[in-house]
């Protein structure tokens, strides 16, 4: 200890000390958020933890089923080369794990570093410099590991049961896999930084809620739309996909070192085990202490937070842009009440420029673009019963046809009228004060969000079934009848769902995915939905079925469509909306 | 010219739970006049600056606005008001020249006035070559001359800040003074909060005190000098009534 030190009476404390206290403020702070958390909340948690560990066994179990059925002689006489599929699994687990924890990283990195506001708190503390950094690290990595680990564990442990592999395969399973993604955290550290140096830290944020939003909601749409056929693959494609996916098994690929190693270890091939696994640890090991000094230093010394580029530039060119454009939707909009005006030109600037808020308007899009798709394909037949079906069945499924484009309009407005007018009010967030504090009434607010959230989705709903008419040919009198339901039902959608927005108004938010709470979420889906399905039996029973049942004209039919369908839109539009009316001004004093 | 009263608080009061925040205030403050708001940490400034611009319902009690209730008629009451918050939250995404349109707008100004008023106040505040810039680029001492524009858009009466001078250069600082007091000269009133005593003593005309939710006391330096026989300064005259002088003497016994 120096003279100061004994002087001030400061105790000398190694470095795992101070990794260790970093990581017990992070429990103490998630600990602290659960036991401040509503009752309900508390029980979702708890019951989540109970799934996930359901999730583990149930995957272990389902994982061990499969390998003894891969394992089957029955299989092996099919003529499919299952072995070396089998040997890969380790290697594709691991690699899969290093490249997921790489990019999934990068966002709670770049949260941790720079947009967390703790980062000058801790570096100016008696704390090393490495010691903040690797905590950083895991509190990046762990959730994403723990996430690894919960699918990617029952697998290999149950592919190490089933080939009685040797007992140390199951420890080192966790070492190789814990080496791996600390070094991919390092690396996407790295990344962070080496990105922050061009583009601000907030502007990277929104870009990746944006990328992170669409890639999950592309990823699922084509799992739904694509999704593999195994039932129909020959014996040569299969063989030829597992070809495929022994490739990463190469002994060229350091990422499936680790894999490898864990296989022959397992298989009790000591040589070639120990050396895949030192080579592992070494590589790997070199690379993340590398990447963590080499990002302490970037850090510390002010490279990765002194931007350069030309943002000020790009920002004023943005907004040329959107001038004139705005310019010609400003027609439309002189006709409005000037504050009613103002809060949509805004609101419609902050949809545009602030990636996160564009995020909640793509999504829908994209669903539109799938539904699109799925009746483009279908060409205009009818899809089902064709040829030897009844006269009157088949004339029914013709006006189901033409009636469904309609359907599926409603459901691609569904999507983004719910999203707006839910978020309407929580997308203000901490400016919402500007708002309150001028005198703009109730009615005044509800009609400019109101109108931010019907607009779009009218003018979306109504192109969309545009299309799909023209690619169907129908009546031009049909096509008619499609716009006034969707413009009546998208307005009460955006009523019950705006009334919604109100009551669970949140301001406290940075991620724009937690804009609205749980409650106001859910039943928002709920009524929504229930909404979809009563409209869609309203405005589309009576012009389908009265022609078919010989009770009425179609023509007929789309009056009673619109008077009942319509009086129930209404309905919705405005009720909700009055019961809702004084709440506005009590919004954000909680 | 005679004053009139442009801010009044009658028994205001406001509960969160079983804590009071602010706790039965009587107040008026008149045309004309720079009004200093001061209190400890935690007294209930914000609180009651929320109340007066209509950010919070009172528990109990009235605030009047130019004699405009807040709770019965707040759109009278928020035309006669502007309000610049202690940390400038604003629409990052808009460029200061599409913000100070939108609050134009919001308070239903003329479309040629807000043009007018827009560069007027772009000149002001030194903000003409950033105008067009998103707010986001701003650097914290902009945000708070630009927040300061947007409440002064409307030319309001009565102008509620809390805290306006905080992390602001010596300059900008002094462009704030200086603009407070032209306003309160030409009969609007200033309603301030500010922790700096050195301005609150240069700047305001009157001054009231809160500690604990409750305003200890209200008058001009001369009335608060007179009532603290021997104070001469309003540091002095602050920390004798809001139990500060006990914790310098602790402070100086642990340093």
């Amino acid at each position: 200890m120096t003279t100061l030190e004994a002087t001030i009476g400061v105790k000398p404390v190694n470095f795992w000390s101070y990794v260790v206290k970093l990581m017990r403020l992070r429990w103490v702070i998630l600990i602290n958020g659960f036991k401040r958390a509503k009752p309900l909340r508390k029980y979702l948690t708890l019951i989540s933890g109970l799934l996930i560990v359901g999730t583990f066994a149930g995957f272990f179990v389902l994982t061990g089923s499969v390998l003894r059925l891969l394992n089957s002689p029955l299989l092996s006489e099919s003529g499919i080369n299952i072995s070396a599929f089998l040997e890969a699994i380790p290697s594709l687990i691991v690699t899969g794990a290093f490249v997921g924890i790489l990019v999934t990283s990068f966002m709670a990195l770049l949260q941790a570093l720079y947009l967390a506001n703790d980062m000058d708190f801790l570096l100016v503390a008696p704390i090393p410099v490495r010691a903040v950094f690797l905590t950083k690290l895991l509190d990046a990595i762990l959730p994403n590991l723990a996430l690894v680990l919960l699918l990617g564990l029952p697998v290999l442990f149950s592919l190490g049961a089933a080939g009685r592999y040797n007992i140390l395969y199951f420890p080192l399973v966790l070492v190789v896999l814990a080496i791996l993604a600390l070094t991919a955290a390092g690396v996407s550290s790295l990344l962070v930084m080496a990105v922050v140096r061009f583009i601000p830290a907030r502007k990277v944020g929104e870009f990746m809620v944006f990328v992170g939003g669409i890639i999950v909601f592309i990823g699922s749409q084509l799992i739904g739309l694509n999704a593999l056929d195994f039932a129909t693959m020959t014996p040569e494609q299969i063989s030829n996909s597992s070809g495929f996916l022994t490739i990463l098994n190469s002994t060229w690929s350091p990422l499936a070192w680790g894999g490898r190693a864990l296989v022959d270890l397992g298989e009790g091939r000591w040589t070639s085990g120990i050396f895949f696994l030192v080579l592992t640890l070494v590589l790997f090991g070199s690379v993340f202490v590398l990447a963590l000094t080499a990002a302490e230093r970037l850090y510390h010394t002010g490279w990765a937070t002194l931007q350069v580029g030309t943002q000020q530039r790009k920002a004023r060119h943005a907004i040329e842009r959107s001038e004139r454009s705005g310019a010609r939707a400003s027609t439309f909009l002189n006709l409005l009440p000037p504050p009613v005006r103002a809060i949509m030109q805004k609101d419609f600037r902050m949809l545009r420029r602030d990636l996160r808020h564009m995020t909640q308007v793509v999504m829908p899009l994209f669903i539109g673009i799938a539904f699109a798709f799925l009746v483009l394909n279908s060409e205009g037949e009818v899809l089902f019963g064709k040829g030897e079906a009844p006269d009157w069945y088949m004339e029914l499924m013709r006006s189901v046809l033409v009636y469904w484009g309609m359907v599926i309009s409603l459901m691609v407005g569904w999507a983004l009228t719910s999203r707006l007018a839910l978020t309407s009010f929580s997308m203000e967030g901490k400016n919402y004060w500007m708002i309150k504090t001028s005198p703009v009434s109730a009615s005044k607010m509800l009609a400019a969000k109101f109108l931010i959230a019907y607009l779009p989705s009218l003018i979306l709903g109504w192109l969309f079934l545009l299309v799909i008419a023209l690619v169907q040919k129908v009546p031009f009198a049909i096509i008619l009848y499609g716009f006034s339901s969707v413009a009546l039902f998208q307005a009460g959608l955006g009523g019950i769902n705006l009334a919604l927005g109100v009551l669970g108004a949140n301001f406290n938010w940075t991620d724009p995915r937690r804009m609205t709470g749980m409650p106001s979420g859910y039943l928002g889906t709920a009524i929504s939905l229930t909404y979809l399905l009563a409209s869609v039996l309203l405005f589309f029973v009576a012009p389908v079925g009265f022609p078919i049942l010989g009770i009425a004209s179609e023509f007929t039919g789309q009056l009673i469509g619109l008077l009942a369908g319509g009086t129930v839109a209404l309905l919705c539009t405005i009720l909700p909306l009055v019961l809702v009316k004084q709440r506005v001004y009590g919004i954000g004093e909680e | 010219m005679t004053a009139t009263t442009l801010i009044e608080l009658h028994d205001l009061c406001k509960n969160y739970g079983e804590k009071t925040a602010v706790d039965h205030i009587d107040l008026k403050v008149f045309s004309g006049e720079v009004f200093g708001f001061l209190g400890p940490n935690g007294a209930g400034k914000t609180t009651t600056i929320k109340m007066i611009v209509g950010l919070l319902q009172p528990t109990s009690g009235t605030v009047k606005i130019a004699g405009y209730d807040i709770r019965e008629q707040p759109l009278q009451a928020k035309i006669s008001s502007g309000y610049v918050p202690d940390t400038p939250s604003l629409y990052s995404k808009l460029s200061a020249r599409e913000l100070l349109r939108f609050v134009g707008d919001l308070y239903s100004m003329d479309s040629r006035q807000i043009n007018h008023r827009i560069e007027e106040l772009l000149q002001l505040f030194s903000l003409v070559e950033s105008g067009d810039d998103l707010i986001d680029s701003y650097s914290h001492g902009m945000q708070q001359k630009a927040s300061l524009a947007a409440a002064l858009m409307h030319d309001p009466k009565v102008l509620v800040l809390d805290e306006p001078t905080v992390g602001l250069d010596p300059k900008s600082a002094r462009l704030i003074k200086d603009v407070l007091r032209q306003l309160a000269d030409r009969g609007s009133t200033v309603f301030v909060t500010t922790h700096i005593l050195e301005i609150a003593e240069r700047m305001c005309d009157r001054i009231g005190i809160i500690n604990k939710g409750r305003l200890i006391t209200v008058g001009t330096m001369e009335e608060l000098r007179a009532m603290r026989h021997g104070e001469t300064s309003l540091e002095d005259i602050f920390l004798s009534l809001t139990g500060g002088a006990e914790t310098a003497e602790i402070a100086e016994v642990l340093l």
